[in-house]
């Protein structure tokens, strides 16, 4: 049997006009005076291009995308609160609409009043807010403060609070935007078990976040969501892994933007003409493997001997690793008119990031290079594990039971 | 106008959190708000009647006076305070699709509430000074629910066009400081110049509180049916235009609320 379909969303379209906002009179006459007061005023931004999906009941799933993705837009036409300019959107079952917590917290109550103001938004009587007070300030955890007003809350409270109200919502659909990002470490925990309950329960919950880990561990689907289209579905971590692959493409490209110039020394009798990694749009897993080919031409034929050195950084700094033929007692590389150097890795061991590549030639161990380049290329690894730190060490772990 | 229970539980909160915000803090409270007419009127009968000399043309004036007064400040209050509404309330718009007009509503209960409340200090005055009570003072309900769907109608205009062109609340309060001596709040009518009298009951918050006083202070009060007979079908028509536009216009302004605040 078909499984039912809680939410259908059908080439949903989006234009946003940025002069639409508040106006005075004066910026009106302004605009008749240039004739361009058309129908909108100026020319629109486009956010979402034609989006369908659709989710079954009872499915947990993760929507990504970078910031200005369109994907928070999305989210709010599910929640109505923006109308689509085309396309429809059919929802089948309770859904509250609201995509943040706290909606309608007024700083100068206190909490308790507060509790019944953002719970009377999720729906809530006074009469059912009496009945699970008690349970909302004990999740909470502000016992102690919760006659305060709210604006003498720390940031942390302020979301605990907000959070624990939420979870009280009674509705089949939940939609969800970026609640995680606070609260501390224990507290986390406490919000994670309730996205447990809340999937053991069947809820049909749709998770905008910029955190895989989340996608990776709660969802059983994603989708991905790129200058207002959907351009990947699937499973979570394919999904996370692609969205992870456009982040570095663009971190990628600006950092090539800013790097202008290449710092070149050396005395130029042998210079690196070419040099090339393996890589596919010079990004990498770790483990994978890498090599990079380096092509040199003889310009002085006084140089017989040369070393070749390349070294690692991390683009934030640290020396990660460093090679050079002498060190690895390779034999004395004959110094040709032109030829190739390759030099490979089996098993890369970087972690996450993005990563830096000098090279060098030296003339037998004089210690002035022929020719040096710093950041001759750059590479991004990728870790689907999100372990952590630069460098993945191989280990065991023992537990004496 | 039907609410769903979720709605009316939302608007009760408002409501309150209105009333809460407002009082807070201060030791009067409440008493604050009937401060405010009570000294007008206060100040307004002491120039009126020792300095112009209006009080001795109209019987029981001191309560025809308050009465004028709490009904102009329900109409000003209401008004002016909902023409903002939206766009302060803009977070609870981009954050949740709660029926919009609520907002405007919410405002437009808590003004009856104090409209209501300041009756009290007409009564007092009525008591004090006197009244002539009309065996069909019943129609006052009526009147107000005419004052109360005005007020709404221009609400929902002003608030919803606020969204888009901000000098509407400037323009408003120039309107409010005109309309409160194009009113007769203060003077009778016959002190008015000839020409003007035929038109200035037209008004309708001027019919509505005519009428008001004709069922509640004096029988000799002015008002659009003695003046203007049949066309004093015109103020009430034209508070139906007003509310009926109000309501249509900000059905549909409203879809765009959440892009524009």
């Amino acid at each position: 049997m078909a499984k039912k379909i809680a939410i259908e969303v059908k080439n949903v379209r989006k234009t946003f006009y940025p002069n639409v906002g508040s106006s005075t009179v004066k910026n009106l006459l302004l605009d008749v005076a240039k004739k361009k007061h058309t129908k909108h005023g100026s020319e629109g931004h486009e956010v979402l291009k034609g989006v369908s999906l659709t989710v079954e009941d009872g499915e947990f799933l993760g929507i990504v995308g970078r910031n200005g993705s369109g994907k928070s837009t999305l989210l709010k036409i599910l929640a109505s609160i923006y109308k689509p300019d085309k396309g429809s959107i059919a929802i089948h079952g309770s859904l509250i609409p609201f995509i943040e917590l706290g909606v309608g917290f007024n700083p100068q109550l206190s909490g308790h009043d507060n509790i019944y103001l953002n719970g009377a938004m999720l729906g809530f009587s006074r009469k059912e807010i009496d009945k699970m007070y008690d349970e909302i300030v004990a999740f909470a955890e502000l016992q102690d403060s919760i006659h305060e007003k709210l604006k003498n809350y720390s940031s942390g409270m302020q979301v605990r609070l907000a959070f624990s109200i939420a979870v009280k919502a009674d509705s089949d659909i939940l939609l969800l935007d970026e609640v995680l990002a606070v609260g501390d470490e224990s507290f986390q925990q406490k919000c994670l078990r309730e996205f447990r309950r809340f999937k053991s329960e069947k809820k049909t919950i749709i998770l905008v976040t910029h955190s895989m880990d989340y996608i990776e561990k709660f969802c059983d689907r994603a989708i991905l969501i790129h200058d207002g289209e959907v351009i990947d579905e699937g499973k979570p971590e394919d999904v996370a892994f692609h969205y992870k692959k456009i982040n570095v493409e663009n971190t990628a490209k600006t950092a090539a933007d800013n790097e202008v110039t290449n710092k070149e020394t050396g005395n130029r009798k042998v210079l690196v003409t070419d040099m090339k990694m393996s890589a596919v749009d010079n990004i990498l897993q770790t483990g994978d493997k890498i090599q990079f080919t380096i092509d040199y031409q003889k310009h002085s034929p006084d140089v017989t001997h040369m070393n070749v050195a390349l070294g690692i950084y991390h683009v934030e700094g640290p020396y990660v690793t460093g090679v050079d033929t002498v060190t690895d007692k390779v034999k004395t590389i004959k110094v040709k008119d032109s030829g190739r150097i390759v030099l490979g890795f089996d098993e890369l061991n970087l972690l996450g990031g993005e990563y830096l590549v000098n090279v060098a030639l030296f003339e037998d161990d004089r210690e002035d290079p022929l020719h040096f380049i710093r950041s001759i290329c750059q590479f991004n690894v990728v870790d689907r594990d999100n372990r952590r730190g630069l460098v993945y060490m191989p280990h065991k772990w023992r537990i004496n039971e | 106008m039907i609410l769903s229970k979720k709605d009316r539980v939302i608007l009760r909160e408002m409501v309150v959190t209105d009333f809460k915000l407002r009082y807070q803090d201060s030791v009067l409270g409440y008493l604050w708000s009937l401060a405010r007419p009570i000294l007008m009127f206060g100040v307004l009968y002491v120039v009126f009647v020792y300095v112009f000399g209006v009080g001795d043309t109209i019987e029981n004036y001191p309560t025809y006076l308050l009465l004028g007064i709490v009904t102009w400040t329900f109409f000003t209050e209401m008004t002016q305070r909902s023409v903002s509404v939206i766009v302060e309330r803009g977070d609870l718009i981009r954050k949740i699709a709660l029926p919009r007009h609520l907002l405007v509503l919410a405002v437009s209960v808590a003004a009856t509430i104090n409209f209501f409340l300041s009756l009290v200090a007409v009564f007092i005055a009525a008591v004090l000074s006197g009244a002539d009570v009309s065996r069909y003072a019943g129609l006052g309900i009526f009147l107000f629910a005419e004052l109360y769907f005005l007020s709404l109608g221009v609400s929902l205009i002003l608030s919803a066009v606020y969204v888009k062109l901000r000098d509407v609340s400037y323009l408003w309060d120039i309107t409010v400081q005109a309309g409160f001596y194009a009113t007769p709040i203060l003077y009778p009518i016959s002190k008015v110049p000839l020409f003007f009298q035929d038109y200035i009951l037209l008004n309708p918050v001027a019919q509505i509180m005519q009428d008001l006083r004709y069922l509640f202070v004096t029988q000799g009060a002015d008002t659009v049916w003695k003046t203007n007979g049949i066309y004093g079908l015109f103020p009430v028509a034209l508070v139906v235009l007003i509310f009926v536009t109000g309501w249509i216009y900000f059905g549909r302004a409203q879809k765009m609320f959440a892009e524009r605040v």
